[in-house]
């Protein structure tokens, strides 16, 4: 059941009347559990079992770390939970590797044995969500180590918390502390007036961004990728921004829907998206790009590396690790390996540059002015692109090629159209007005548009007008989705 | 109005609605004349609706743009006919219902409603790429846009693919979801002060718009030694695969409810016939001599001068070919 079908808006509408009309709060969560089993069983069935597993694992050992005094033994208990949910992470995730790698030593010690079909990887199926909740569920245990969280008694609610339906496709990664709180205290869950309007109009927001906008622009993606080395330099450039605008609108479309369908119920999830394409630098792009998993990541591994406290040297060592790992979440392929180590040198570069060895002392005066801004938006802009480019390709040798053709550019050879100067405005002409629209933005308004809560001023429209937002969402997404439902992006991470 | 959640909600689904019954309008009022002026698929089964109540005698070219480029039925209607001096209960009226890209599975989705127009006699234009099982996909378009009028057997729905089977059965619900993709064009029409030749020619089951090419000797062989994909589509395997069983399928159903049926292999350029080779050849011919149904071939019956293109005659070749169907038409009905 995706989220921009019908049959979910159907479901949620369902689950949010029913669990308004219970009485007590216990029963509310009671239902909004069994609504989420019946989520996940639809979408996955048998495999749910792998999630109440984590459940429960995390879940007792975060009451026996609770209790225990003995640091040692908190340690195991910590060691065990996590062993657990990464290795059954690790299992779906990595089996094809690790299938291999079974089967070359099969192989060696047995011969033909390695051919067995036991080793057949393609027979696992991937639970849903398994990477989100996995990670959910560690933020748990390891909050009530750290001395962050009490355990809450209640299993009913943390296992709502890993399993609550509108996150656990693609998240938002919810920490514990922030969701537990709001689903066990305080009384009943009601829909307000003010959360049932703001989450309406931030789903519409959502699938808009999904339907309207990400799903139009795969066609002119994957093409492209398919083949980059039918192509030159501006048609993988292009190629490269229009997959960035396809993937932010596909996955933050996917957070504003389960944002906004939260809220209607009455909770509170914090932003998974801040502009992330007025990034100033790498370091402000991960403060605005997936901001639960980059704060996941920040808080639960980089800082208990040691984060910026150990030196010069671990400190580098530790971003370069922190976002290899980040890389090596989103899948096993080696592209993610390389934009995860990538994204670690950016951010361990732009440290260098700017702190450690202050080479760009007096920059922050001057890096304030509209025009600077621009430039450093758009030279972000640039290396991030670079990023996606290597999260989109295929193999290693379209890479090879794709990079040449990103880093030096040759806008003359294979022209979609006859004759140099005519062939290369035709080519170029959509992509310079939007290109000049954008520079216009970051120039001039950058930080007024950033500032600005568009969702709360839409939402805070008069009925009449707000009426007429919503009929302009539902001709939008009538007259522009393009019909053929796709997945989401980050579903298969 | 107060902001309750009753007013939201009220709203939202006053919004849904309003949405629901202004778009609806639009596909009525604007998408759907759009359509039956510019789709030509649209277009030949509302010429069947049309012709069931017909009590004249009709013939139906039916193949792919080779019949519908190669046939003029003015011309032939004037030579059967007569010059109009036949009786007119007694006329002939022959339709060119000729489709670009055409292929026996697409044309199998029509025969229902074509037998209901009781016609005297189907003359079915076909060449190798037809039977090619890869030459040609229905575009999805010629399915979903007719899918009401599409009335097939069991064995002829087993010809289908799955994908396929949906846009046919698609329900109207869907189908108005799915007319959606013509909005742009057809506001775009609307501030189109003439017709356009293709809407034209969607409407025209006479004669169309000759191919204008008119390519040199040289450019064609430049052309058919550069298209290795289109040679490929012209090659014809011994195996059966869907095109064929849908040609056999069609002279079944037609066969059955007393309707004679004429293939006609169609002419091609000398540059093109060349390229086919004997094992296609034969395939192609074993396939037509299965059939039952007289077949006559006419691939080499005009030079390099009657050609627009490696497939599609000009005026002159659309003329003397027309002729030649006249007088094919003449000879099947004495005897």
């Amino acid at each position: 059941m995706i989220f921009n079908s019908l049959q979910y808006l159907v479901f949620f509408a369902v689950v949010a009347l029913v669990t308004v009309l219970f009485k007590f709060r216990q029963n509310q969560v009671a239902f909004l559990l069994f609504s989420s089993c019946l989520f996940y069983l639809l979408s996955s069935s048998y495999l749910i079992l792998c999630l109440f597993f984590v459940s429960l694992i995390t879940y007792f050992a975060g009451q026996a770390i609770y209790r225990e005094s003995s640091i040692r033994w908190r340690r195991f208990y910590l060691a065990f939970s996590v062993i657990y949910a990464l290795g059954q992470l690790g299992l779906f995730k990595y089996s094809d590797q690790l299938s291999s790698i079974l089967s070359l030593f099969m192989g060696a010690a047995f011969g033909s044995f390695a051919n067995c079909t036991i080793l057949d990887a393609s027979c696992l199926l991937m639970p849903l969500g398994i990477s989100f909740y996995t990670f959910q569920s560690l933020s748990y245990v390891f909050d009530i180590y750290l001395g962050r969280l009490r355990p809450t008694p209640s299993l009913k609610e943390y296992i709502l918390f890993v399993a609550f339906f509108p996150q656990i496709t693609s998240g938002p990664i919810v920490r514990a502390r922030d969701f537990l709180h709001q689903i066990g205290s305080g009384g009943r869950l009601s829909v307000s007036a003010s959360n049932l309007k703001y989450g309406i109009t931030l789903i519409g927001i959502g699938l808009i961004k999904k339907m309207v906008i990400a799903d139009n622009l795969v066609r002119f993606v994957d093409p492209i990728f398919a083949d980059p080395t039918n192509y030159n330099s501006l048609r993988i450039i292009l190629a490269t921004i229009i997959f960035a605008v396809q993937l932010y609108c596909d996955f933050s479309g996917y957070s504003d829907i389960a944002i906004g369908s939260v809220r209607i119920l009455g909770l509170r999830y914090p932003a998974n998206f801040n502009n992330p394409y007025l990034a100033l630098n790498p370091s402000d792009f991960w403060r605005r790009w997936h901001i639960s998993l980059s704060s996941f990541l920040r808080d639960y591994l980089y800082i208990p590396l040691g984060g910026n406290r150990a030196g010069v040297f671990r400190t580098h060592l530790n971003l370069l690790l922190t976002m290899t790992i980040c890389g090596l979440w989103h899948g096993s392929s080696w592209n993610f390996l390389i934009w995860g180590a990538y994204h670690g040198f950016l951010l361990s570069a732009h440290r260098l540059i700017f702190r450690d060895l202050s080479l760009a002392r007096g920059m922050d005066t001057i890096s304030k002015t509209r025009y600077w801004t621009a430039l450093g938006v758009l030279a972000t802009q640039y290396l991030v692109s670079l990023g996606w480019l290597i999260f989109r390709v295929n193999d290693l040798n379209d890479l090879i090629y794709c990079l040449n053709k990103f880093i030096f550019w040759d806008f003359l050879s294979r022209l979609q159209y006859p004759g140099l100067v005519f062939g290369f405005i035709k080519e170029t002409m959509p992509f310079l007005l939007l290109f000049g629209f954008y520079v216009a933005l970051i120039a001039l308004y950058r930080n007024e548009f950033c500032s600005k809560d568009w969702v709360g001023m839409l939402s805070s429209l008069k009925l009449k007008y707000w009426m007429a937002y919503l009929m302009a969402v539902i001709f939008a997404l009538i007259w522009f989705s393009p019909g053929s439902g796709t997945n989401y992006i980050y579903s298969a991470f | 109005m107060d902001e309750t959640r009753t007013n939201i909600i009220l709203i939202l689904f006053a919004a849904i609605i309003m949405s629901i019954i202004i778009n609806g309008l639009f596909l009525h009022l604007i998408v759907k004349p759009y359509l039956d002026e510019s789709n030509r698929v649209v277009n030949i089964f509302k010429l069947y609706r049309t012709l069931e109540d017909d009590p004249q005698r009709k013939i139906f070219f039916i193949g792919s743009s080779q019949i519908e480029a190669d046939i003029d039925c003015n011309l032939i209607d004037k030579l059967i006919n007569g010059d109009g001096k036949a009786d007119a209960n007694m006329t002939v009226q022959t339709y060119n219902l000729g489709y670009p890209a055409d292929t026996p599975l697409r044309r199998l989705t029509e025969v229902a409603s074509m037998s209901e127009c009781r016609p005297g006699m189907v003359i079915i234009g076909l060449t190798y790429y037809a039977l090619n099982d890869t030459s040609f996909n229905i575009s999805s378009d010629d399915l979903a846009l007719v899918s009401r009028d599409i009335h097939l057997d069991n064995y002829s729905r087993s010809l289908f693919r799955t994908d396929e089977l949906e846009l046919i059965d698609m329900n109207p619900v869907y189908l108005d979801f799915y007319r959606r993709k013509f909005i742009a064009p057809s506001l775009l029409n609307l501030f189109r002060i003439s017709e356009t030749s293709e809407q034209e020619a969607a409407k025209d089951f006479k004669v169309q718009p000759a191919f204008s090419e008119n390519l040199t000797y040289d450019l064609l062989l430049i052309r058919i030694n550069n298209s290795r994909d289109m040679l490929d589509k012209y090659s014809i395997s011994p195996r059966d695969n869907n095109q064929k069983l849908a040609l056999n399928q069609t002279l079944r159903l037609l066969h059955s409810k007393g309707i004679s049926v004429v293939i006609i292999n169609m002419p091609l350029h000398p540059l093109l016939l060349e390229k086919i080779s004997d094992d296609t050849r034969r395939n192609y011919f074993s396939l037509l001599n299965s059939t039952n149904s007289s077949y006559y071939d006419y691939e080499r019956r005009y030079g390099p001068q009657c050609f627009s293109d490696l497939t599609h005659l000009n005026c002159l070749g659309r003329k003397e070919f027309s002729e030649d169907m006249a007088k094919l038409i003449l000879e099947c009905a004495a005897l």
